[in-house]
């Protein structure tokens, strides 16, 4: 009987997709980038009349990242980027509330490759995760991945020594972090009027000092990310916490 | 197409939601229909010949496809991510309190504690 | 100024973390500066254009005349929940992320902010459902909501595609109509699983009968108002509508069933969750009733919103502290839950009748017969069992467990919360133009495209 509704609502739903919505969409491939606000995204031209962008050269422009992603998550749509990390900051809030189930935690043998290994490669997962979030505003990556891979080495430790603890440490570097996310957007409306707005210069595209406040904010987004996940994961190994 | 491919593993999802009585199974159907909507919104910003959104010295002139969609995914994976973890941990207690994840055990078990 | 209504509670959410105590004092402290500062400092009409960037291209966000009441009500709502609910340390700082979300909701003018908003809600919700060991109904209630958010999206992302922007008003000058419709298609149905309409919103009696004092009253009485008001906004202001009817004929069904079901419960916790899913669908029902552009219909429909939220406020209060111990302690208690069963049932001399009689003579001038008989029938059934449960706990019959039942009283913050909102309740029965003249005001400029498309062309490029 619940296969037969399965099938039905399945049916009907990719009928209504493909038949009434699929019509409307543009082909693949073949979208009119005019029309669309990404053009002046990429063009770095929403507030100056157009000019062509060339890596290394162009200096001063209102965004100055090179990497057109990071400047639509961090600059021009940046209050959707704390929304984000507000919902990862509940996420892990909440495993933190249910996480309290009496005599819980995991234990397992540690096995003598593991504990070795982990040795060596922690310090180039931490190096990796930094070097990502550092980054973001040059090569694809950012704040979110950044964190993730430092989480993940967080992790590799718990698994290779079995009395390995995430202490308070993490609270407060998430505290920090995410404080400072909001303080940089209020200090953004002291100097400029306007919430989260960029208050330092953006200097030349492709150099590692450059597109003003970016670089700074996908550090923090970087380490809260970091300490969220790895808190959020020992939470959920460790149990009753009282 | 990619958009018929997202669109049918939609569908599959849907049909794991609905049919599946194991409740972790449950949430595997909604990680993949997560996973089906994050493809189809980035196909809906190619450009057939352009590049990926980063001025490098590989492509110092722009000729890149639909960056916003690219930003639109970064926000959806990291909440589908925080609604797996909370799922995740429900489930745990689930268990802790009535022996099993599977929906019709667990109505029983209900029917017995009323 | 505006953003300081989202950034400040966002701010001292992410700073009390380590120090979870410090934020049950700072929630209401908070919720007051957010009160003081809309009713002193900030005026409608304003427009805040985030990072300076103009305003198709960055987000904006808008403060007029039709969100200035909601959002005095809701972080009233807040307030009165911060002083009223009994909770544990750590869902302060997940009640003070709450604020900083409903706030950000209320305001945004931005299709995917909006979405962001909406998820932030429901993991705080998903997190607030599974209190007092309600595991299974919050798992259930997070399947339904993540599909619905996973439908939000692909009709925030084909608006994109469209329009080429992802501003509100801006997708509602240069949409083309017949795409627009597939979209809202899209967003009306994540909307309606989030309002309670019945066959998606069945996970709302397991939710909301969980007995604890925080959850019915933040998900029922805060969120339920603010997606509302998002209703409202997205398909009479800013998008051509989608066809109405099918909507209509759901909410009555939903009506019908939700009232037959909660006279059937045998726990007060269910009985009022199905009345809580009774009274969205009235208001959803009105507001489609196929009269698009008829301000009075809107105008009853917003009072009724009103008067559903307080009197369920109330009741889930009572409800959350007594749970089935009776009246014969607790006499304040007694009759403000008297009194919001009374205005809920729509007696004269409470808000709800006035509520009801607006909505009656709206629905009639304007030709529709079906809803006011709907409605009349299902109040006939409310106040059956309201009124049988009111009897019930105020001659409960204990004489069996005299020495053991210890006294539950409602502590002190709650009883003059919930004294002061029934107390209000009567008040607009007796001078109803308080609060229509504000309803009525809204009504008229909801239907408006052209003024919010000025207002945020001349705020921006």
């Amino acid at each position: 009987m619940r296969r037969i509704w399965a099938i039905l609502i399945s049916v009907v739903f990719l009928h209504f997709f493909i038949g009434t919505y699929f019509p409307t969409l543009p082909e693949f491939g073949n979208i009119d980038m005019y029309r669309r606000v990404s053009f002046d995204y990429i063009s770095k031209s929403t507030t100056t009349s157009y000019q062509p962008v060339e890596y290394k050269k162009s200096k001063g422009l209102e965004d100055g990242s090179a990497n057109v992603v990071t400047s639509i998550v961090v600059n021009y749509r940046s209050f959707d980027t704390l929304g984000e990390v507000t919902v990862l900051f509940a996420a892990a809030l909440g495993v933190g509330i249910l996480a309290n189930i009496k005599k819980r935690r995991i234990e397992f043998e540690e096995h003598k490759v593991l504990s070795v290994a982990t040795g060596m490669i922690f310090p180039l997962i931490l190096v990796f995760g930094t070097y990502v979030f550092v980054h973001g505003h040059l090569t694809p990556g950012g704040g979110f991945p950044g964190g993730t891979v430092i989480a993940l080495g967080f992790l590799l430790l718990m698994l290779a020594k079995n009395e390995f603890k995430v202490t308070d440490a993490a609270k407060h570097t998430e505290q920090v972090a995410g404080s400072g996310y909001v303080l940089v957007g209020l200090i953004g409306m002291a100097v400029v009027g306007v919430f989260l707005a960029n208050f330092l210069p953006t200097g030349t595209i492709g150099n590692l000092f450059s597109a003003g406040v970016v670089p700074i904010v996908y550090t923090l987004i970087g380490f809260k990310v970091g300490a969220e996940l790895s808190s959020l994961v020992s939470d959920m190994r460790e149990g009753d916490k009282v | 197409m990619i958009y018929y491919i997202a669109f049918v593993l939609i569908g599959i999802g849907l049909y794991g939601i609905v049919s599946q009585k194991n409740l972790f199974k449950q949430l595997v159907s909604l990680t993949i229909i997560d996973t089906a909507v994050n493809i189809f919104i980035v196909a809906l910003g190619y450009l057939h010949g352009a590049e990926a959104p980063v001025y490098s010295s590989v492509t110092p002139l722009a000729n890149f496809v639909d960056p916003l969609p690219q930003a639109l995914v970064l926000t959806a994976i990291v909440i589908s991510v925080g609604t797996l973890a909370v799922a995740a941990m429900l489930l745990v207690h689930i268990h802790e309190e009535y022996g099993s994840v599977d929906a019709e055990e667990i109505r029983a078990a209900k029917e017995v504690i009323e | 100024m505006i953003a300081l209504l989202v950034a400040v509670p966002l701010a001292f959410g992410f700073a009390t973390v380590a120090l979870p105590k410090l934020s049950r004092y700072i929630l209401p402290l908070v919720t007051l500066f957010n009160l003081v500062l809309l009713i002193g400092f900030i005026h409608p009409v304003q427009v805040l254009e985030i990072g300076k960037w103009p305003a198709a291209y960055g987000i904006v966000l808008v403060l007029d005349s039709v969100n200035y009441p909601f959002l005095i009500f809701v972080n009233l709502v807040l307030f009165a929940l911060s002083i009223s609910a009994m909770f544990e340390d750590k869902l302060g700082v997940l009640l003070l992320v709450l604020t900083a979300a409903l706030n950000g909701l209320l305001l945004t003018g931005d299709f995917f902010n909006s979405f962001v908003f909406l998820e932030i809600i429901a993991v705080v919700a998903y997190v607030l459902a599974s209190q007092n060991k309600n595991y299974y109904a919050a798992f259930k209630y997070l399947i339904f909501g993540s599909v619905s958010g996973v439908l939000y999206l692909i009709g925030v992302v084909s608006l994109y595609v469209y329009a080429g922007t992802l501003n509100m008003a801006y997708i509602g000058f240069i949409a083309s109509p017949e795409y627009v419709q597939v979209a809202g298609i899209m967003i009306l149905i994540a909307l309606l699983v989030e309002l309670k309409i019945l066959p998606l919103g069945l996970w709302a009696p397991d939710v909301y009968s969980n007995g604890s004092t925080v959850t019915p009253v933040a998900l029922g009485s805060a969120v339920t108002v603010a997606i509302f008001y998002l209703f409202s906004r997205i398909f009479f202001n800013v998008l051509e509508p989608v066809k109405p009817l099918p909507v209509y004929i759901l909410s009555l069904i939903s009506v019908l069933f939700a009232q037959l079901a909660a006279m059937r419960q045998k726990t007060l916790g269910r009985a009022l969750a199905y009345a809580s899913i009774a009274g969205a669908s009235t208001v959803m029902a009105a507001l489609s009733s196929g009269a698009l552009g008829v301000e009075k219909i809107a105008s009853a429909a917003y009072l009724y919103l009103l008067n559903e939220a307080i009197s369920m406020f109330i009741l889930f209060t009572i409800y959350g502290y007594l749970n089935h111990k009776g009246f014969k302690n607790d006499s304040v208690a007694g009759i403000a839950f008297s009194l919001a069963s009374i205005s809920l049932i729509g007696f004269p001399l409470t808000a709800g009748f006035w509520a009801k009689i607006n909505l009656l003579a709206a629905l009639f001038e304007a030709g529709d017969y079906i809803l006011p008989a709907v409605l009349l029938a299902a109040t006939v059934i409310e106040a059956g069992y309201l009124i049988k449960w009111n009897v019930d706990l105020w001659y409960i019959d204990n004489d069996s467990q005299d020495e053991e039942r210890e006294k539950t009283y409602l502590p002190f913050g709650a009883q003059v919360v919930v004294l002061l909102f029934a107390l209000t309740l009567v008040i607009i029965g007796f001078m109803p133009d308080l609060i229509t003249m504000h309803t009525d005001k809204i009504a008229s400029h909801i239907f408006d495209f052209k003024t919010y498309f000025d207002t945020i062309l001349k705020g921006g490029m």
